[in-house]
């Protein structure tokens, strides 16, 4: 790996910490999302193999 | 002519450049970059990238050029510039950035940058052409996420919540808008968009000098291992918020063709007679300036590499969405310039239409030239020779319906608007064949230098 490269894009300072804290945030929500869409995706899975 | 030419705007990137030789295109990568090569192409990243046609094959060289290993890539027939995209040009773009993020995530891998130049458009869609933009991920903070925030999403929130025009504003800021200036300028309203009110507005007052200041009192700014599932939600939220981003405002050139005054006749002559032009020459690449909705660069692309020009970004969207031919939103009156670094970053649009070495067709358009932005049909022409051999132009004589209510009554100031002054301007550049449309007053010429 390139040590250039982290110089490579100004991150900005604030933009780390809201990346960082929004991550986290947001996080919570799309394990939620992935676990509707996982379920959903059973339900559906399971009525084909019924028909 | 020079064997080999390093590109003019490969030069930030310290994982290799781009070189021009024979008419094809390589990426050197520097011998730093192999190991994150190597791992690109064998992670699997790189086939699930081409299978979904976010990037195109490319060939690794058996040899080596200027002593480091290089990869022969896709020549792109037109490379085209943000600020010469449509709103959903822009879009697809960003959501192609997106979505190379997101699959490198899944390979431990990730986008050192998320430019919007990094993106062409190939075939009608978006593909990634800098792939040593793909490094090895600590799975921190996405580095690249103001840069796409300021390349993708403020010009989109400003298109799409406030004005089409401000589209304008990338010819400005090439490397991305302020999310400050994008922030200050956006209706208030989009704060309660949650996206925009997170990415835009909140981003914007956290790249302050004051914040920084006291985020630096307390300690260094760093880079936190964050894990994937943080950064796919990052991720997830930009999508939505991008997805999120209508634009539906109207432009006066909507619906140009509906209310043009041809006869069905006399519409079908001129298709002819286009048809005509394009056989009889067998161009490789035809440029529609004024290509408005397109239906004779579709006539064209049956025989030719197209490229549609429009002043009218509604018009260029409607283009793209159908896939006829390469899109570019283009005020002749005043083209894209060349930019960047030496004024030599980005060719000017011109520059590169010249490069094609096509046949142009100028139908429908001297005319708004002359009335619209007071350009004399001798400059127009000259302009015409400096980008092509060969064109077919149509003359709209002054007892046409619109070039009367364009004129709107001021006949006297355009004295020189005449078939005569039209003819003189163009024999001074070319040799010149006419074609009269039937059930028409108005004239196709067939010109050749």
């Amino acid at each position: 790996m390139i040590d250039d490269i982290a110089n490579y894009v100004d991150a900005g300072t604030g933009s780390l910490l809201l990346y960082a804290i929004a991550g986290a945030m947001l996080s919570v929500v799309f394990t939620l999302k992935m676990y509707w869409y996982r379920f959903r995706e059973k339900i559906a899975n399971a009525r084909n193999k019924d028909k | 002519m020079q064997e080999i030419r390093i590109n003019d705007s490969s030069f930030r990137d310290p994982n290799g450049f781009v070189i021009h030789s024979k008419g094809e295109i390589y990426r050197i990568l520097n011998p730093e970059y192999n190991q994150t090569y190597d791992k690109f192409m064998q992670s699997g990243l790189y086939q699930e990238l081409v299978d979904e046609k976010l990037i195109l094959e490319h060939e690794l060289e058996q040899g080596k050029r200027l002593g480091k290993r290089s990869i022969r890539q896709v020549k792109i027939p037109l490379i085209t510039y943000p600020y010469e995209w449509s709103f959903d040009m822009l879009k697809d773009a960003g959501l192609a950035t997106l979505r190379c993020q997101e699959l490198s995530y899944k390979h431990g891998m990730e986008l050192q940058d998320a430019s919007a130049y990094n993106i062409q458009f190939y075939d009608g869609h978006p593909v990634m052409i800098d792939l040593t933009s793909f490094v090895d991920t600590k799975f921190t903070q996405w580095r690249a996420y103001r840069q796409f925030c300021e390349h993708f999403l403020a010009p989109l929130a400003l298109m799409g919540k406030k004005d089409l025009r401000l589209a304008n504003l990338l010819q400005t800021y090439i490397d991305g808008i302020p999310l400050d200036l994008a922030s200050s300028i956006i209706p208030k309203s989009t704060f309660g968009s949650f996206g925009i009110a997170l990415h835009i507005h909140t981003h914007a007052k956290m790249n302050t000098k004051k914040v920084n200041k006291f985020q630096y009192s307390f300690r260094q700014p760093s880079e936190r291992k964050l894990g994937m599932t943080k950064n796919l939600a990052m991720i997830d939220s930009l999508k939505n918020c991008i997805n999120g981003i209508k634009c539906e405002q109207k432009t006066e050139w909507d619906r140009y063709y509906d209310e043009t005054n041809y006869s069905e006749k006399a519409f079908n002559s001129k298709r002819f007679l286009v048809k005509q032009f394009i056989d009889s020459f067998d161009p490789k690449v035809v440029i529609d300036l004024g290509a408005n909705d397109g239906v004779f660069t579709e006539i064209a692309s049956e025989k030719a590499f197209t490229i549609a020009c429009d002043i009218d970004p509604n018009a260029i969207n409607k283009l793209y969405k159908k896939n006829i031919g390469t899109p570019v939103v283009c005020n002749l009156a005043n083209p894209s310039s060349s930019l960047g670094w030496g004024n030599k970053e980005r060719p000017g649009i011109l520059q590169r239409i010249k490069e094609q070495n096509g046949h142009v067709l100028a139908l429908a358009l001297l005319h708004h030239l002359r009335i619209t932005y007071g350009i004399p049909f001798e400059k127009q022409f000259e302009l015409l020779a400096s980008i092509t051999k060969h064109a077919l132009v149509e003359y709209v004589p002054k007892g046409d319906s619109q070039v009367m209510l364009m004129m709107a009554g001021h006949h006297e100031i355009y004295a020189d608007y005449n078939k005569e002054s039209f003819e003189n301007a163009m024999t001074k550049y070319f040799k010149i064949s006419e074609y009269p449309i039937e059930d028409s007053m108005r004239i196709l010429y067939e010109i050749h230098v």
